[in-house]
């Protein structure tokens, strides 16, 4: 029983790559620019480009291709579970398609189906990709840094930039934790005659309570200690706070940037330009 | 918008839960149905909506719907207008529930509540996946049936659990050994 095997979300790869060096800031506009072309995307070819460009950036970080495509298997089941379903009732999506591949009964797929569940199916493994990219070459410290430093720009409207980010530091901080903790608790209630996987679907159900009360319970109770332990050193969000590392953007970043403008308005002019389902 | 540390900590914490049931996917029970299983990853956003209100509820809901769109496995979650916005109704809808009933039964209001909450939950991401064309309003209705139903009859009992063993602790009858003595929040 390892809990902790198939965790990839929030690994970091220390290298000294250009890409690791880069602002986090920049790093996080970016990722976001890469996520909205990639829903902009509407081209086999479109999305051969932005598969080359990040490969071509997975390098430049020093990054494993492997490792960054490990996370991929085991979401495949699902991938083609949503697939087949999306080709399967093509019909019903896509009314305005007309070149029916086969049709019976309930059954309608159209080629236009096939052909935008196969692009919706690329997109979802790419922005995985890019996800995993961001992850991989920043650390959770700058990323949440670089969370808050773009937060703070929308202090007018009164976005409580510190504390979002100190939630977000709490809740991918303490998730190492609780799958030790989890484990423990796992181990005890199995000493004490616990089957997780016996019986139907409600005993199920019920088996899971035992191992999923304590873990609420305990994080309950961290909680209290912890809201004290923050009051006690005088915790009271970013107002007036300081930090020593001041994000600043360096040569490097402006060159990042130039190259994600270029890009972003590269693949918008090219969407623009090529006809969806042609290229 | 001022947060106080309590409700930073408690989202914090409940947003870890539901990271946490993610990545050790304790959070899909095998059930009998299409999808092959529940989720209970909202779970945490209902009783962070019943237990500290709807600014957590709807932090909670947050992280979840964050989590669940860098983390997709499938299409419908890799867009956040699926994956985000309506995971932010979870908590919100559940403590307006709770706060509802509590008055008449605080069990009975944390079953409702969970129920509502889950149900919330079903029908806006799939009401969502509809209307951006993921799939077909059959498939959706069918998912909706099976899914909906198995996950909120398996939030209901958690919630029930939870939330009436948080409540005991928190009204002292169940000493938490080694918790600090509660501290009364500062005046603003």
């Amino acid at each position: 029983m390892e809990l902790s095997k198939n965790i990839t979300l929030g690994q970091y790869i220390p290298r000294q790559s250009p890409i690791h060096r880069l602002d986090p800031r920049v790093k996080l506009l970016g990722w976001v620019a890469l996520a909205v072309i990639l829903f902009s995307i509407r081209t086999l070819s479109g999305y051969l480009i932005f598969a080359a460009v990040m490969l071509w950036g997975l390098r430049i970080s020093q990054v494993p291709l492997g490792y960054a495509l490990r996370g991929i298997k085991p979401m495949l089941p699902f991938l083609l579970f949503l697939w087949v379903f999306q080709v399967l009732f093509s019909g019903s999506l896509y009314p305005w398609s007309m070149q029916v591949v086969y049709q019976w009964h309930f059954i309608d797929i159209r080629l236009e189906g096939v052909w935008f569940s196969t692009l919706l199916m690329v997109r979802v493994i790419l922005l995985f990709l890019s996800v995993t990219w961001l992850t991989l070459t920043t650390a959770l410290v700058s990323l949440t840094d670089g969370t808050e430093s773009l937060l703070s720009l929308f202090k007018w409207a009164k976005v409580p930039a510190n504390e979002l980010a100190m939630i977000g530091v709490i809740a991918l901080r303490f998730v190492p934790t609780m799958v030790d903790e989890q484990e423990r608790i796992m181990k005890a209630q199995m000493a004490r005659g616990a089957d997780l996987d016996q019986g139907n679907w409600l005993m199920r159900v019920k088996a899971r309570i035992p191992m999923l009360i304590p873990m609420f319970i305990s994080t309950m109770r961290r909680a209290e200690e912890m809201i004290v332990a923050m009051e006690s050193r005088c915790y009271r969000g970013g107002d007036g706070r300081t930090k020593r590392k001041q994000l600043k953007l360096q040569a490097l970043d402006w060159k990042a940037i130039g190259v994600l403008t270029v890009f972003v308005a590269g693949m918008l002019v090219y969407n623009y330009l090529m006809p969806p389902l042609m290229g | 918008m001022n947060l106080s540390t309590r409700k930073i900590v408690i989202s914090g914490l409940l947003g870890a839960i539901a990271i946490f049931l993610g990545v050790t996917r304790l959070g899909f029970i095998p059930v009998p149905n299409l999808a092959g299983s529940a989720t209970i990853m909202h779970v945490p956003a209902i009783l962070g909506g019943v237990l500290e209100g709807p600014v957590v509820g709807v932090l909670v809901g947050a992280i979840f719907g964050v989590f669940s769109f860098v983390n997709a496995t499938n299409a419908l979650f890799a867009d956040p207008l699926v994956a985000i916005l309506p995971r932010l109704f979870i908590g919100l809808i559940a403590y307006l529930v709770y706060a509802g009933i509590k008055r008449i039964n605080v069990p009975l209001a944390l079953i409702v509540s969970g129920v509502v909450g889950s149900l919330t939950n079903t029908g806006l991401v799939l009401g969502m996946a509809v209307i951006r064309k993921y799939i077909p309003a059959g498939v959706a209705w069918g998912i909706a049936i099976t899914n909906g139903i198995a996950e909120a009859v398996v939030a209901a009992i958690i919630t029930l659990a939870i939330g009436m063993a948080v409540l005991k602790m928190r009204s002292g009858a169940v000493e938490a050994k080694g918790s600090a003595p509660k501290v009364p929040e500062k005046p603003e």
